[in-house]
């Protein structure tokens, strides 16, 4: 893990008291989060804990039932489209629309965004070459691979500079050569751009390695946040990896886990007991 | 293990029932079929009563209509089982998972054929089992009848099946270079051509003025249908009749061979199954194929509109040197533009459109002659036509833009994600599709008009209010496309047949009826066709029809962008 970055300045995004329902059911259950600028801030979690839930109230995907969420002191409810400028967001699946060519779709974002056309331009030079996809410009997208249409979500959502980053799941159908890239260039934003990196993955080396900081989340709450070090010292695994950390902040007992099964699918014991 | 691939259909099918959608959408739509088979039942009464109610030849009329209905029943059974057919057989999302397991060849076969039949037969059900019921009652027949009735019917929508599966079975292998989709064209060529041919040979404007026919002979000889004894339609008929008018007639014959056939049917269809599915399904997951003139065609405009001759280099500098800051709007209407001219699954849906003009065309010709005869009159006849072809734009606009929204698929998240409103993205939809509704709107108000002489300032009239109605239509599909995305569909011909398609119908007909009717008196009036002057009422209602149209538009943006939020 990076050393953190001093917390001078305000937070890029601030989130307070983030609800999510669905029927009964509540995914994401009152979280507060502060993303500096300038940090790559990792969101763990199990199965089922609300991440992606959590990742796409942020970028305006999902609706939260109640709470706050600002992007730069843009209310994301009442300010949707200035918050949505400043942000870019990478899905864990790349669905991207397949008969277009990667140029096309490049071009299509920068209309998205209403970049200058002259800026669009150098920068697509610029992605198509960073991610290896040169030589793809013309090909439809439906003839590129799962790593390639990744390859091709990243550039897109780097396109138009944003100040923040949501990555959910970043290593899906990557290459290890693609793993090694977008580390690197995770880093890279953050030192050289300013950019902030909000990304929620089960990848705990990633995280290990470039996130500043780390919330863990676990039935819709946040259970643990801070440093690797501080994460550490709360579990009582002070010489252990995050994957040790992560287990130990999450592990739950054989009522809880029944408590959580019957909360997410109703009160059915008999098909609870298998 | 048949029992376990349908049962799970069975158990998929009651988990809809109790999702959030289902338990809303289900009941509605179950609600509104019984209305809907109510109103049959009463019409099909109706319908038997007065033609009883003909001296001498009530029960040939009877004969004849019942005849009718079941060719028709037969017609549309063939088709929705052959696209039925393929999208159970070879393009359903649960293929890939089946096929990896370890299902005898036979068991599959036999499931998936259940699973076209039941799919593709409920149309029989629901519409074809009132008509028939009511004409039972009418004439009453025995108790007997109607447990008959359904054992007559079983055969009679599985033929279709089978016919159905050994067709798709063929085209996958046979015509193995092209795609599925290049079959899909195929079949709207084969669905043109039986359209065309059905509407015109029982030339339905006839009806319109009965004092043209010289002679109930003639009535008679416009409702006979091709009476062959090997289409199962006769054999059903056949066997029908007898009991409704206590006739003695020998029905030995129909009845083995409408027996028989499904059954000798199912078992080629499985014999071919055996070497020639996995061939058809591998064939039907591939992306390209080399070879097949609508392949090559295919490719040849994707080559063609994705520029892959010009450098990227040169792009670029292109791009650079244009200028200014990229359109939002004009990004999503290319991309919508490219998107649609490099699906070829659309190509075939736009023969129906061609197919749908032809028809008008040169049906209408034929309303001149009722116009002549002033049974509807010259005012009339071009309030006939404006309906008529409000009603063509309405149904383009339910085809090809109410799936507009619900075609982003899975892409959607960019959108959702992307610094524009849905109110801009709808509006963005609405623009890129505007071009080719006003085109087709304005060339059949047009060409109809001028084909049975309508004088200029009636046809400008007429052309102005379809412009207006072209407008309403296309942000109607857009927004109610909106009000009922399904994104999980990839078909957009399945979307543009799904419930809220079908409410989209209805209100935007009902509604394009009232801008017209509203209309009406000021445009006579102004076409020098009326016998007194329009008074302040008709203009009154000609303004508010103007305000309505104005009105609609922005409202149901609003209105669909409001609902499609409330999606996520």
């Amino acid at each position: 893990m990076s050393e953190p970055q001093p917390i001078s300045e305000s937070p890029l995004v601030t989130v307070s008291g983030l609800r999510k329902q669905y029927g009964d059911f509540t995914a994401v259950d009152g979280i507060d989060l502060d993303v500096p600028p300038g940090q790559v801030f990792g969101v763990l979690g199990p199965n089922g804990a609300g991440k992606t839930t959590t990742m796409r109230m942020i970028t305006g995907l999902i609706e939260p039932t109640s709470g706050t969420i600002t992007i730069d002191g843009f209310d994301l409810e009442d300010d949707t489209v200035d918050a949505k400028k400043i942000t870019g967001f990478i899905p864990d699946r790349p669905y991207v629309y397949e008969k277009l060519t990667a140029f096309e779709y490049l071009r299509f974002i920068g209309g998205l965004y209403h970049m200058r056309r002259a800026e669009t331009a150098d920068r697509i030079d610029e992605l198509l070459t960073l991610f290896e996809l040169r030589e793809f410009s013309s090909s439809l997208i439906e003839s590129f691979s799962h790593g390639m249409k990744q390859r091709l979500v990243f550039a897109g959502a780097m396109l138009p500079e944003p100040r923040l980053l949501v990555i959910d799941e970043p290593m899906v159908g990557l290459d290890p050569k693609g793993h090694h890239l977008v580390k690197r260039l995770f880093r890279q934003l953050v030192e050289q751009q300013e950019m902030s990196i909000l990304l929620s993955t089960h990848t705990l080396e990633v995280a290990e390695e470039v996130c500043d900081q780390i919330v863990i989340i676990n039935h819709g709450r946040i259970v643990a946040r801070g440093t690797l070090g501080q994460l550490q010292l709360e579990s009582g695994e002070t010489d252990g990896n995050l994957e040790k950390v992560f287990l130990r902040l999450t592990k739950q007992s054989e009522e809880e886990r029944h408590r959580d099964v019957a909360r997410r699918f109703g009160d059915e014991p008999g098909e609870q007991a298998s | 293990m048949i029992r376990e691939l349908l049962g799970v259909k069975l158990r998929e099918a009651r988990g809809a029932l109790r999702s959030q959608h289902g338990r809303v959408r289900i009941p509605t739509f179950a609600v509104l079929s019984l209305i809907f088979a109510g109103l049959l039942y009463g019409a099909g009464e109706f319908v038997t009563t007065r033609a009883m109610e003909i001296d001498l030849v009530g029960e040939l009329l009877v004969h004849k209509l019942l005849s009718i209905t079941v060719l028709v029943f037969f017609a549309l059974l063939l088709f929705s089982n052959v696209v039925s057919a393929f999208s159970t057989f070879y393009l359903a999302e649960d293929l890939k998972f089946l096929m990896s397991k370890p299902i005898p060849t036979d068991e599959l076969f036999a499931s998936r054929f259940v699973e076209v039949m039941v799919q593709s037969s409920w149309i029989l059900a629901l519409f074809g089992l009132p008509l028939f019921l009511a004409v039972g009652v009418q004439l009453n027949a025995d108790w007997y009848f109607y447990p008959l009735l359904i054992l007559v019917l079983i055969p009679f929508v599985a033929i279709p099946t089978a016919l159905a599966t050994i067709f798709a079975l063929l085209v996958t292998n046979i015509i193995a270079a092209n795609r599925t989709r290049d079959a899909a064209l195929f079949f709207g060529l084969v669905a043109f051509t039986a359209l065309f041919v059905m509407i015109r040979s029982f030339e339905p404007e006839r009806l319109l003025n009965p004092d043209s026919f010289d002679s109930i002979g003639e009535l008679m000889q416009l409702l006979t249908v091709p009476s062959l004894s090997y289409l199962p339609n006769d054999w059903v008929v056949n066997i029908l009749t007898p009991l409704l008018f206590e006739l003695d007639a020998p029905v030995f014959w129909s009845a083995m061979l409408l027996f028989t056939t499904p059954v000798a049917l199912f078992f080629i269809a499985a014999w071919l199954h055996r070497p020639l599915y996995f061939r058809g399904y591998s064939n039907a997951q591939e992306g390209q194929h080399q070879g097949g003139l609508m392949v090559q065609v295919r490719n040849w405009m994707m080559e063609k509109t994705r520029r892959t001759g010009v450098k990227l280099s040169t792009r670029i500098e292109n791009l650079r040197n244009r200028g200014g800051r990229g359109s939002d709007l004009r990004q999503m209407v290319r991309k919508d533009q490219a998107v649609f001219t490099r699906d070829a699954s659309q190509w075939s849906q736009l023969l129906i459109v061609l197919a749908i003009i032809v028809i008008y065309l040169v049906n209408f010709k034929y309303f001149e002659v009722a116009a002549d005869e002033a049974l509807i009159g010259d005012a009339g006849l071009v309030f006939f036509n404006l309906a008529a072809c409000a009603f063509v734009v309405v149904a383009l606009c339910g085809r090809f833009l109410f799936p507009a929204v619900s075609v982003e698929g899975k892409s959607f998240w960019l959108v959702l994600q992307a610094p524009i409103t849905l109110e801009r993205f709808l509006l963005g939809k609405w623009l890129g599709s505007l071009l080719p509704v006003v085109l087709v709107g304005q060339f059949l108000i047009w060409s109809s008009n001028l084909l049975v002489g309508i004088d200029l300032v009636m046809s400008i009239i007429s052309s102005v209010q379809v412009l207006i109605i072209s407008l309403v239509a296309s942000a109607m599909a857009v927004a109610m496309g909106a009000m009922y995305p399904q994104f999980h569909k990839p078909n957009a011909a399945k979307i543009a047949s799904s419930f809220g398609a079908v409410i989209y119908m209805i209100v935007t007909i009902v509604g394009t009826l009232v801008l017209i009717a509203l209309w009406f008196r000021v445009s006579v009036h102004l076409g020098d066709m009326a016998s007194r002057p329009a008074g302040m009422y008709a203009w009154l209602a000609a303004v508010s029809g103007l305000v309505i149209a104005g009105g609609t538009i922005p409202v149901v943006f609003k209105l669909g962008a409001y609902f499609l939020d409330r999606q996520f």
